[in-house]
Protein backbone atom coordinates (compact mmCIF):
# COMPACT_ATOMS: atom_id res chain seq x y z
CA UNK A 1 0.00 0.00 0.00
CA UNK A 2 1.48 3.27 -1.09
CA UNK A 3 2.22 5.82 1.60
CA UNK A 4 2.56 9.43 0.51
CA UNK A 5 3.81 11.87 3.13
CA UNK A 6 3.28 15.45 1.96
CA UNK A 7 5.14 16.81 4.99
CA UNK A 8 8.41 15.03 4.34
CA UNK A 9 7.67 14.74 0.59
CA UNK A 10 8.18 11.01 0.42
CA UNK A 11 6.47 8.16 -1.34
CA UNK A 12 6.93 4.61 -0.07
CA UNK A 13 5.89 1.54 -2.04
CA UNK A 14 6.11 -2.16 -1.23
CA UNK A 15 7.40 -4.74 -3.69
CA UNK A 16 7.38 -8.46 -2.89
CA UNK A 17 9.58 -11.08 -4.55
CA UNK A 18 7.67 -14.37 -4.71
CA UNK A 19 8.54 -17.80 -6.03
CA UNK A 20 9.37 -21.41 -5.11
CA UNK A 21 12.08 -22.40 -2.66
CA UNK A 22 15.66 -21.76 -3.80
CA UNK A 23 14.58 -19.87 -6.93
CA UNK A 24 16.77 -16.87 -6.08
CA UNK A 25 14.52 -14.31 -4.39
CA UNK A 26 17.02 -13.51 -1.66
CA UNK A 27 19.82 -13.51 -4.24
CA UNK A 28 17.97 -10.78 -6.16
CA UNK A 29 17.81 -8.63 -3.03
CA UNK A 30 21.39 -9.41 -2.11
CA UNK A 31 22.59 -8.28 -5.54
CA UNK A 32 20.57 -5.07 -5.37
CA UNK A 33 21.94 -4.46 -1.90
CA UNK A 34 25.55 -5.08 -2.92
CA UNK A 35 25.28 -2.91 -6.03
CA UNK A 36 23.54 0.11 -4.58
CA UNK A 37 25.26 3.20 -3.24
CA UNK A 38 25.23 3.34 0.57
CA UNK A 39 23.20 6.54 0.67
CA UNK A 40 20.40 4.95 -1.36
CA UNK A 41 19.75 1.97 0.85
CA UNK A 42 19.09 0.97 4.43
CA UNK A 43 20.03 -2.33 5.99
CA UNK A 44 19.33 -5.70 4.46
CA UNK A 45 17.47 -7.67 7.05
CA UNK A 46 17.30 -11.40 6.58
CA UNK A 47 15.30 -13.60 8.91
CA UNK A 48 16.92 -16.87 7.97
CA UNK A 49 17.56 -20.36 9.31
CA UNK A 50 20.91 -21.94 10.17
CA UNK A 51 21.17 -23.05 6.55
CA UNK A 52 20.45 -19.59 5.14
CA UNK A 53 16.94 -20.47 4.05
CA UNK A 54 14.52 -17.58 4.43
CA UNK A 55 12.42 -18.20 7.52
CA UNK A 56 10.12 -15.18 7.50
CA UNK A 57 11.28 -12.51 5.08
CA UNK A 58 14.17 -10.45 3.76
CA UNK A 59 13.73 -6.72 3.71
CA UNK A 60 15.61 -3.74 2.36
CA UNK A 61 14.55 -0.15 1.79
CA UNK A 62 15.81 1.32 -1.47
CA UNK A 63 15.68 4.98 -2.40
CA UNK A 64 15.51 5.41 -6.13
CA UNK A 65 15.69 9.17 -6.30
CA UNK A 66 13.41 12.15 -6.54
CA UNK A 67 10.45 12.51 -8.85
CA UNK A 68 8.61 15.82 -8.97
CA UNK A 69 10.16 16.79 -5.64
CA UNK A 70 9.13 13.58 -3.88
CA UNK A 71 11.66 11.05 -2.61
CA UNK A 72 10.71 7.71 -4.09
CA UNK A 73 11.43 4.79 -1.83
CA UNK A 74 10.73 1.13 -2.42
CA UNK A 75 10.54 -1.41 0.37
CA UNK A 76 11.68 -4.72 -1.09
CA UNK A 77 10.55 -7.93 0.58
CA UNK A 78 11.01 -11.60 -0.20
CA UNK A 79 8.81 -14.40 1.06
CA UNK A 80 10.02 -17.79 2.32
CA UNK A 81 9.70 -20.11 -0.66
CA UNK A 82 9.36 -23.43 1.09
CA UNK A 83 5.86 -24.83 0.87
CA UNK A 84 5.27 -25.17 4.61
CA UNK A 85 5.82 -21.45 5.29
CA UNK A 86 2.57 -20.52 3.62
CA UNK A 87 1.13 -18.66 6.62
CA UNK A 88 4.16 -16.34 6.58
CA UNK A 89 3.91 -15.78 2.82
CA UNK A 90 0.32 -14.68 3.15
CA UNK A 91 1.22 -12.11 5.82
CA UNK A 92 4.01 -10.57 3.78
CA UNK A 93 1.69 -9.86 0.86
CA UNK A 94 -0.33 -7.44 2.98
CA UNK A 95 -0.13 -3.95 1.55
CA UNK A 96 1.80 -5.01 -1.56
CA UNK A 97 2.09 -2.54 -4.47
CA UNK A 98 3.95 -4.72 -6.94
CA UNK A 99 5.08 -8.33 -7.32
CA UNK A 100 8.05 -10.03 -8.92
CA UNK A 101 7.60 -13.75 -9.51
CA UNK A 102 11.04 -15.37 -9.62
CA UNK A 103 10.80 -18.60 -11.57
CA UNK A 104 13.48 -21.29 -11.43
CA UNK A 105 14.33 -22.15 -15.04
CA UNK A 106 15.54 -25.69 -14.32
CA UNK A 107 13.45 -28.44 -15.88
CA UNK A 108 12.89 -30.25 -12.60
CA UNK A 109 11.45 -27.11 -10.98
CA UNK A 110 8.60 -26.53 -13.39
CA UNK A 111 6.02 -28.07 -11.07
CA UNK A 112 7.34 -26.05 -8.15
CA UNK A 113 7.01 -22.88 -10.26
CA UNK A 114 3.43 -23.65 -11.21
CA UNK A 115 2.51 -24.55 -7.65
CA UNK A 116 4.06 -21.36 -6.31
CA UNK A 117 2.31 -19.22 -8.91
CA UNK A 118 -1.02 -20.79 -8.00
CA UNK A 119 -0.18 -20.23 -4.34
CA UNK A 120 0.55 -16.55 -5.09
CA UNK A 121 -2.85 -16.07 -6.69
CA UNK A 122 -4.58 -17.80 -3.81
CA UNK A 123 -2.74 -15.85 -1.12
CA UNK A 124 -3.40 -12.57 -2.90
CA UNK A 125 -7.08 -13.43 -3.06
CA UNK A 126 -7.03 -14.11 0.67
CA UNK A 127 -5.73 -10.56 1.17
CA UNK A 128 -8.32 -9.08 -1.19
CA UNK A 129 -6.03 -8.56 -4.18
CA UNK A 130 -6.30 -9.70 -7.77
CA UNK A 131 -3.00 -10.58 -9.41
CA UNK A 132 -4.42 -9.61 -12.77
CA UNK A 133 -4.76 -6.01 -11.55
CA UNK A 134 -1.44 -5.67 -9.73
CA UNK A 135 1.87 -4.46 -11.16
CA UNK A 136 3.65 -7.72 -11.91
CA UNK A 137 6.85 -9.00 -13.53
CA UNK A 138 7.90 -12.55 -14.35
CA UNK A 139 11.61 -13.21 -13.93
CA UNK A 140 13.09 -16.37 -15.43
CA UNK A 141 16.08 -16.95 -13.19
CA UNK A 142 19.11 -19.26 -13.36
CA UNK A 143 19.48 -18.91 -17.14
CA UNK A 144 23.15 -19.90 -16.79
CA UNK A 145 22.41 -23.48 -15.73
CA UNK A 146 22.62 -26.37 -18.22
CA UNK A 147 19.29 -28.14 -17.67
CA UNK A 148 16.93 -25.26 -18.26
CA UNK A 149 13.67 -24.92 -20.13
CA UNK A 150 13.76 -22.62 -23.16
CA UNK A 151 12.74 -19.12 -22.12
CA UNK A 152 9.90 -19.05 -24.63
CA UNK A 153 8.45 -22.31 -23.34
CA UNK A 154 8.80 -21.37 -19.69
CA UNK A 155 7.22 -17.97 -20.28
CA UNK A 156 4.46 -19.71 -22.22
CA UNK A 157 3.80 -21.88 -19.19
CA UNK A 158 3.95 -19.18 -16.53
CA UNK A 159 3.01 -15.88 -18.13
CA UNK A 160 -0.43 -14.75 -16.99
CA UNK A 161 -1.35 -11.44 -18.54
CA UNK A 162 1.30 -10.18 -20.88
CA UNK A 163 3.49 -9.05 -18.02
CA UNK A 164 7.13 -8.20 -18.72
CA UNK A 165 9.35 -11.29 -18.76
CA UNK A 166 12.99 -10.84 -17.77
CA UNK A 167 15.67 -13.48 -18.18
CA UNK A 168 18.08 -13.40 -15.28
CA UNK A 169 21.05 -14.85 -13.52
CA UNK A 170 20.56 -13.28 -10.11
CA UNK A 171 23.85 -14.60 -8.77
CA UNK A 172 25.82 -12.40 -11.17
CA UNK A 173 23.23 -9.64 -11.42
CA UNK A 174 22.04 -10.30 -14.96
CA UNK A 175 18.48 -9.05 -15.28
CA UNK A 176 18.16 -8.12 -11.61
CA UNK A 177 17.85 -4.36 -12.10
CA UNK A 178 15.85 -4.83 -15.31
CA UNK A 179 13.32 -6.76 -13.24
CA UNK A 180 13.22 -4.14 -10.52
CA UNK A 181 12.87 -1.38 -13.07
CA UNK A 182 10.03 -3.17 -14.84
CA UNK A 183 8.00 -3.59 -11.67
CA UNK A 184 8.84 -0.13 -10.29
CA UNK A 185 7.75 1.43 -13.56
CA UNK A 186 4.37 -0.28 -13.33
CA UNK A 187 3.93 0.78 -9.70
CA UNK A 188 4.71 4.41 -10.52
CA UNK A 189 2.44 4.26 -13.56
CA UNK A 190 -0.36 3.08 -11.27
CA UNK A 191 0.31 6.10 -9.07
CA UNK A 192 0.01 8.31 -12.12
CA UNK A 193 -3.47 6.93 -12.67
CA UNK A 194 -4.23 7.91 -9.08
CA UNK B 1 15.96 -22.83 14.10
CA UNK B 2 16.26 -19.08 13.94
CA UNK B 3 19.84 -18.27 13.17
CA UNK B 4 19.85 -14.60 13.74
CA UNK B 5 18.61 -11.32 12.48
CA UNK B 6 21.41 -10.21 10.24
CA UNK B 7 21.75 -6.48 10.27
CA UNK B 8 24.29 -5.02 7.96
CA UNK B 9 25.44 -1.57 8.87
CA UNK B 10 25.65 0.32 5.65
CA UNK B 11 24.32 3.77 5.93
CA UNK B 12 22.49 6.12 8.15
CA UNK B 13 18.90 5.03 8.60
CA UNK B 14 16.21 6.76 6.68
CA UNK B 15 14.22 9.18 8.66
CA UNK B 16 11.33 11.20 7.52
CA UNK B 17 10.25 14.69 8.29
CA UNK B 18 11.41 17.14 10.83
CA UNK B 19 11.29 16.83 14.56
CA UNK B 20 8.27 18.34 16.15
CA UNK B 21 7.86 19.24 19.75
CA UNK B 22 4.60 20.03 21.50
CA UNK B 23 6.52 22.55 23.56
CA UNK B 24 6.71 24.62 20.40
CA UNK B 25 2.95 24.77 20.23
CA UNK B 26 1.16 27.58 21.99
CA UNK B 27 -0.54 26.09 25.06
CA UNK B 28 -3.93 27.21 23.81
CA UNK B 29 -3.26 25.66 20.44
CA UNK B 30 -2.37 22.30 21.95
CA UNK B 31 -5.39 22.32 24.22
CA UNK B 32 -7.63 23.22 21.30
CA UNK B 33 -6.11 20.42 19.26
CA UNK B 34 -6.62 17.87 22.06
CA UNK B 35 -10.19 19.04 22.54
CA UNK B 36 -10.77 18.68 18.83
CA UNK B 37 -9.35 15.16 18.87
CA UNK B 38 -11.55 14.24 21.83
CA UNK B 39 -14.60 15.47 19.93
CA UNK B 40 -13.55 13.43 16.91
CA UNK B 41 -13.22 10.33 19.09
CA UNK B 42 -16.68 10.83 20.48
CA UNK B 43 -18.14 11.49 17.05
CA UNK B 44 -16.36 8.56 15.45
CA UNK B 45 -17.42 6.22 18.24
CA UNK B 46 -21.01 7.37 17.93
CA UNK B 47 -21.36 7.28 14.18
CA UNK B 48 -19.15 4.38 13.14
CA UNK B 49 -18.56 1.00 14.66
CA UNK B 50 -15.00 0.93 15.95
CA UNK B 51 -13.96 -1.79 13.50
CA UNK B 52 -15.27 0.22 10.57
CA UNK B 53 -13.55 3.48 11.22
CA UNK B 54 -10.20 1.83 11.86
CA UNK B 55 -9.93 -0.76 9.16
CA UNK B 56 -9.92 0.96 5.78
CA UNK B 57 -7.30 -0.58 3.50
CA UNK B 58 -6.69 2.50 1.43
CA UNK B 59 -3.45 4.27 0.55
CA UNK B 60 -2.26 6.65 3.21
CA UNK B 61 -1.94 10.25 2.09
CA UNK B 62 -0.57 12.33 4.89
CA UNK B 63 -0.98 16.10 4.83
CA UNK B 64 1.61 18.25 6.53
CA UNK B 65 -0.83 19.39 9.18
CA UNK B 66 -1.94 15.83 9.92
CA UNK B 67 1.65 14.70 10.16
CA UNK B 68 2.33 17.36 12.75
CA UNK B 69 -0.84 16.42 14.62
CA UNK B 70 0.39 12.86 14.89
CA UNK B 71 3.83 14.02 15.92
CA UNK B 72 2.27 16.17 18.64
CA UNK B 73 0.31 13.23 20.04
CA UNK B 74 3.42 11.06 19.96
CA UNK B 75 5.49 13.75 21.65
CA UNK B 76 2.97 13.99 24.46
CA UNK B 77 2.90 10.22 24.83
CA UNK B 78 6.64 10.02 24.88
CA UNK B 79 6.81 12.64 27.61
CA UNK B 80 4.05 11.07 29.71
CA UNK B 81 5.49 7.58 29.45
CA UNK B 82 9.15 8.62 29.87
CA UNK B 83 9.91 6.56 26.79
CA UNK B 84 13.02 6.72 24.65
CA UNK B 85 11.31 6.59 21.27
CA UNK B 86 7.69 6.38 20.16
CA UNK B 87 6.73 5.28 16.65
CA UNK B 88 3.53 5.06 14.71
CA UNK B 89 3.74 2.35 12.08
CA UNK B 90 1.26 1.04 9.57
CA UNK B 91 0.47 -2.68 9.87
CA UNK B 92 2.16 -3.15 6.50
CA UNK B 93 5.44 -1.91 7.95
CA UNK B 94 5.44 1.70 6.75
CA UNK B 95 6.78 4.12 9.29
CA UNK B 96 4.30 6.99 9.65
CA UNK B 97 5.91 9.12 12.34
CA UNK B 98 8.54 8.87 15.03
CA UNK B 99 9.29 10.97 18.07
CA UNK B 100 12.15 10.77 20.56
CA UNK B 101 15.83 9.94 20.91
CA UNK B 102 16.26 8.33 17.52
CA UNK B 103 20.02 8.73 17.23
CA UNK B 104 21.39 5.91 15.10
CA UNK B 105 18.32 3.76 15.50
CA UNK B 106 17.27 2.29 12.14
CA UNK B 107 13.64 3.27 12.32
CA UNK B 108 12.79 1.90 8.87
CA UNK B 109 13.97 -1.59 9.77
CA UNK B 110 12.34 -1.42 13.19
CA UNK B 111 9.02 -0.48 11.61
CA UNK B 112 9.23 -3.39 9.19
CA UNK B 113 10.16 -5.88 11.90
CA UNK B 114 7.46 -4.61 14.27
CA UNK B 115 4.87 -5.14 11.55
CA UNK B 116 6.25 -8.62 10.83
CA UNK B 117 6.16 -9.38 14.54
CA UNK B 118 2.53 -8.31 14.89
CA UNK B 119 1.56 -10.14 11.71
CA UNK B 120 3.17 -13.36 12.95
CA UNK B 121 1.62 -13.20 16.42
CA UNK B 122 -1.70 -12.23 14.85
CA UNK B 123 -1.49 -15.38 12.76
CA UNK B 124 -0.87 -17.40 15.92
CA UNK B 125 -3.83 -15.68 17.60
CA UNK B 126 -6.12 -16.77 14.80
CA UNK B 127 -4.91 -20.33 15.05
CA UNK B 128 -5.97 -20.53 18.69
CA UNK B 129 -9.26 -18.74 18.04
CA UNK B 130 -8.35 -15.20 19.10
CA UNK B 131 -8.96 -12.21 16.84
CA UNK B 132 -5.54 -10.78 17.58
CA UNK B 133 -3.14 -10.05 20.41
CA UNK B 134 -3.70 -6.34 20.95
CA UNK B 135 -0.43 -5.74 22.77
CA UNK B 136 3.03 -7.25 22.59
CA UNK B 137 5.90 -6.65 24.99
CA UNK B 138 9.54 -7.60 24.64
CA UNK B 139 11.69 -6.99 27.69
CA UNK B 140 15.44 -6.77 27.40
CA UNK B 141 18.17 -6.19 29.96
CA UNK B 142 18.30 -2.47 29.35
CA UNK B 143 15.84 -1.67 26.59
CA UNK B 144 12.33 -2.92 26.03
CA UNK B 145 9.67 -2.58 23.38
CA UNK B 146 5.94 -2.37 23.78
CA UNK B 147 3.62 -2.60 20.75
CA UNK B 148 -0.09 -1.80 20.76
CA UNK B 149 -2.33 -2.66 17.83
CA UNK B 150 -4.74 0.19 17.09
CA UNK B 151 -6.80 -0.81 14.08
CA UNK B 152 -4.44 -0.66 11.12
CA UNK B 153 -1.82 1.15 13.17
CA UNK B 154 0.91 -0.06 15.47
CA UNK B 155 2.07 2.12 18.31
CA UNK B 156 5.63 1.09 19.09
CA UNK B 157 7.30 2.35 22.26
CA UNK B 158 10.97 1.82 23.02
CA UNK B 159 11.80 2.45 26.67
CA UNK B 160 14.58 1.87 29.19
CA UNK B 161 15.06 2.05 32.95
CA UNK B 162 13.64 5.57 33.04
CA UNK B 163 10.20 4.07 32.53
CA UNK B 164 8.35 0.82 33.26
CA UNK B 165 6.14 -1.58 31.37
CA UNK B 166 3.16 -0.65 33.53
CA UNK B 167 3.50 3.06 32.80
CA UNK B 168 4.03 2.47 29.08
CA UNK B 169 0.98 0.21 28.90
CA UNK B 170 -1.17 2.71 30.76
CA UNK B 171 -0.13 5.71 28.66
CA UNK B 172 -0.42 3.89 25.35
CA UNK B 173 -3.90 2.72 26.24
CA UNK B 174 -4.87 6.28 27.14
CA UNK B 175 -3.61 7.68 23.86
CA UNK B 176 -4.92 4.93 21.56
CA UNK B 177 -8.28 6.52 20.87
CA UNK B 178 -6.71 9.89 20.12
CA UNK B 179 -4.43 8.34 17.55
CA UNK B 180 -7.28 6.31 16.09
CA UNK B 181 -9.33 9.47 15.70
CA UNK B 182 -6.54 11.41 14.01
CA UNK B 183 -5.93 8.52 11.67
CA UNK B 184 -9.59 8.10 11.01
CA UNK B 185 -9.65 11.72 9.89
CA UNK B 186 -6.72 11.02 7.60
CA UNK B 187 -8.33 8.04 5.91
CA UNK B 188 -11.64 9.82 5.51
CA UNK B 189 -10.25 13.13 4.27
CA UNK B 190 -11.14 14.47 0.88
CA UNK B 191 -7.92 14.68 -1.08
CA UNK B 192 -9.28 16.22 -4.23
CA UNK B 193 -7.27 19.38 -3.61
CA UNK B 194 -4.04 17.42 -3.27
CA UNK B 195 -2.47 17.05 -6.63
CA UNK B 196 -0.73 13.70 -6.94
CA UNK B 197 2.97 14.27 -7.41
CA UNK B 198 2.80 11.50 -9.98
CA UNK B 199 -0.15 12.81 -11.97
CA UNK B 200 2.08 14.25 -14.66
CA UNK B 201 5.01 11.90 -14.37
CA UNK B 202 6.53 10.91 -17.69
CA UNK B 203 8.24 7.73 -18.78
CA UNK B 204 11.45 9.76 -18.89
CA UNK B 205 10.98 10.68 -15.21
CA UNK B 206 10.68 7.02 -14.32
CA UNK B 207 13.64 6.03 -16.47
CA UNK B 208 15.72 8.74 -14.82
CA UNK B 209 15.38 6.94 -11.49
CA UNK B 210 17.40 4.05 -12.88
CA UNK B 211 20.20 5.88 -14.57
Amino acid sequence: MTFINYASREINCKIVYYGPGLCGKTTNLQYIFDSTAPQAKGKLISLATETDRTLFFDFMPLELGTVRGFKTRFHLYTVPGQVFYDASRKLILKGVDGIVFVADSQEERIDANIESLYNLEENLKAQGYDLMKLPYVLQLNKRDLPNIIAAKDLAGELQLKGEPVVEAVASNGTGVFDTLKAVAKQVLTELRKG
Amino acid sequence: MLKSIRLREVSAPHRSGTDFDTKALPVNGLQAFEASVTRQVELASTVFPRELYLMADTPILLREQQYHQIKAVLARLRMDSSARVVFLVDKDGQEIAVQGEVGNLDTTSLASLAAGNVAATGGMAELIGEKEFPTLSHEGERQSIHISVIGRLLLVIVFDERSSLGLVKLRSKQIAQQLAAVFDEITKSDYDDLKSPFAEITDEDIDSLFT
